[in-house]
């Protein structure tokens, strides 16, 4: 394992206050996936690894922003590890490539309202938790396609596609709310 | 194109507010799994590798901070030499040469820093760096509470810092005759030195003192917040490791 970029004395003691805040979260939540110890531990020293690449993104360690990409990487990383333990042949429909005329999914003929957003979400995360957790990694916490790529265990490419069928997938849910 | 524009923003908005949302809810999980996983038999393993792993950070940024001061200096006493070369004295309030042995050390004082180099006789020796290569030289009394934290080398320069439970540190920094060094004397008290019968200066600058000195193979440097007795004696210690 490779020292990341954490060349200077405030993100070390950034990255040291999130290994001690959140080792038993981490270690957790890759058990609670893997079931197994050794696994458990790959994918802590995976994530913190991950982490330390975007320690500059993180000023507040505290805060729920900074949570939910810790969770977002552990489950990412632990998923994959599971999948390609579990069936070297399993096929994501976001893993496979396909054409998309535009990153764009206009919501000309939906009304956006605010007041339904909280619902929205939970019924996105609920269809299928990685298009709550891309569209949260690309507008919530601003990476850009390759950053989302390396949280997310899959290619800049699949993570473009994934993104788009995420905007689809809520497009579906606003209008069934209409 | 505009009304486009302002549609892609609003619509990038509302993802983020989206985004926002979904965040709050996996931190709200992830409150419960802290509560949850409070008692967590953590492995041990994974304590000592995140230790190494800092480390090995710390080590890195220690390395890239000493190059790049490394070849700050180098680049500082390029400039210095071209200033000389092309007869810009303007700035050298004085400029003195001792004789040490079969070199002359050659100080020039500036209103900021003060440099060192040596000058070597044309028809004597040549500097004899071959010392540095397979050994070197080590402090044989080291201040009390202080013990080694790190040691690197970089072709024929060596450091060796050393650290007390304070976090003061002491760099000992041994080299060829081929370095030239420019001490912060802006505001600092120097003075002469004997070092082992070779010549030394002493600069005390905000409770910091470096001391530079030379002898027939070698130059050293040592660095600290540390009583002049301390330093000195430290510097006339070394003892020569094969």
């Amino acid at each position: 394992m490779f020292a990341a970029l954490v060349d200077s004395e405030e993100d070390r003691s950034k990255l040291e206050q999130i290994y001690i805040k959140y080792k038993n979260l981490m270690y957790y939540i890759a058990n609670d996936i893997l079931h197994n110890t050794h696994e458990s531990e790959d994918v802590v020293q995976s994530s913190i690894i991950k982490i330390a690449n975007y320690i500059e993104k993180i000023d507040d360690i505290n805060c729920n922003k900074t949570k939910s990409l810790i969770v977002t990487i552990v489950k990412s990383t632990s998923i994959d590890i599971y999948r390609r333990k579990k069936d070297k042949y399993f096929i994501d429909l976001d893993e496979v490539s396909g054409r998309i005329e535009s990153d764009e999914v206009p919501l000309d003929d939906v009304v956006i309202r605010l007041d339904q957003a909280k619902e929205l979400t939970e019924k996105l995360s609920k269809l299928k938790n990685e298009y709550a957790n891309i569209l949260t990694l690309k507008y919530y916490h601003q990476f850009n396609d390759k950053e989302i790529a390396e949280v997310l265990n899959i290619t800049n490419e699949n993570a473009r596609i994934r993104l788009y069928r995420a905007k689809v997938a809520l497009k579906q849910l606003m209008l069934k709310n209409q | 194109m505009e009304n486009k524009d302002q549609k892609e923003k609003i619509y990038e908005e509302f993802y983020k507010y989206i985004g926002s949302i979904h965040a709050e809810n996996t931190a709200r999980e992830a409150d419960d799994i802290i509560e949850k996983s409070k008692d967590l038999d953590f492995p041990e393993e994974l304590d000592h590798w995140f230790k190494g792993y800092l480390g090995e950070a710390i080590k890195k940024d220690k390395k890239n901070k000493f190059k790049s001061s490394f070849i700050s200096i180098a680049k500082r006493a390029a400039i210095i030499f071209i200033v000389l070369a092309i007869g810009g004295f303007a700035t050298t309030m004085s400029v003195e040469a001792y004789r040490i042995r079969f070199f002359n050390l050659v100080t020039e004082v500036t209103e900021r820093y003060t440099s060192f180099s040596l000058e070597e006789e044309s028809d004597k020796i040549t500097s004899s760096n071959i010392i540095l290569e397979k050994s070197f030289f080590y402090p044989t009394y080291i201040p009390i509470g202080y013990i080694e934290s790190d040691a690197q080398s970089y072709g024929e320069l060596r450091v060796v810092y050393f650290e007390n439970d304070n976090g003061d540190k002491i760099e000992f920094l041994q080299s060829g005759l081929n370095s030239d060094f420019q001490l912060d004397t802006e505001d600092a008290i120097t003075e002469d030195i004997t070092i082992n019968g070779y010549k030394g200066f002493l600069v005390s600058k905000e409770g910091l003192k470096t001391l530079l000195w030379f002898t027939d193979t070698n130059s050293f440097l040592l660095m600290g917040k540390l009583d002049q007795q301390e330093i000195v004696s430290m510097a006339e210690s070394l003892a020569f490791i094969k």
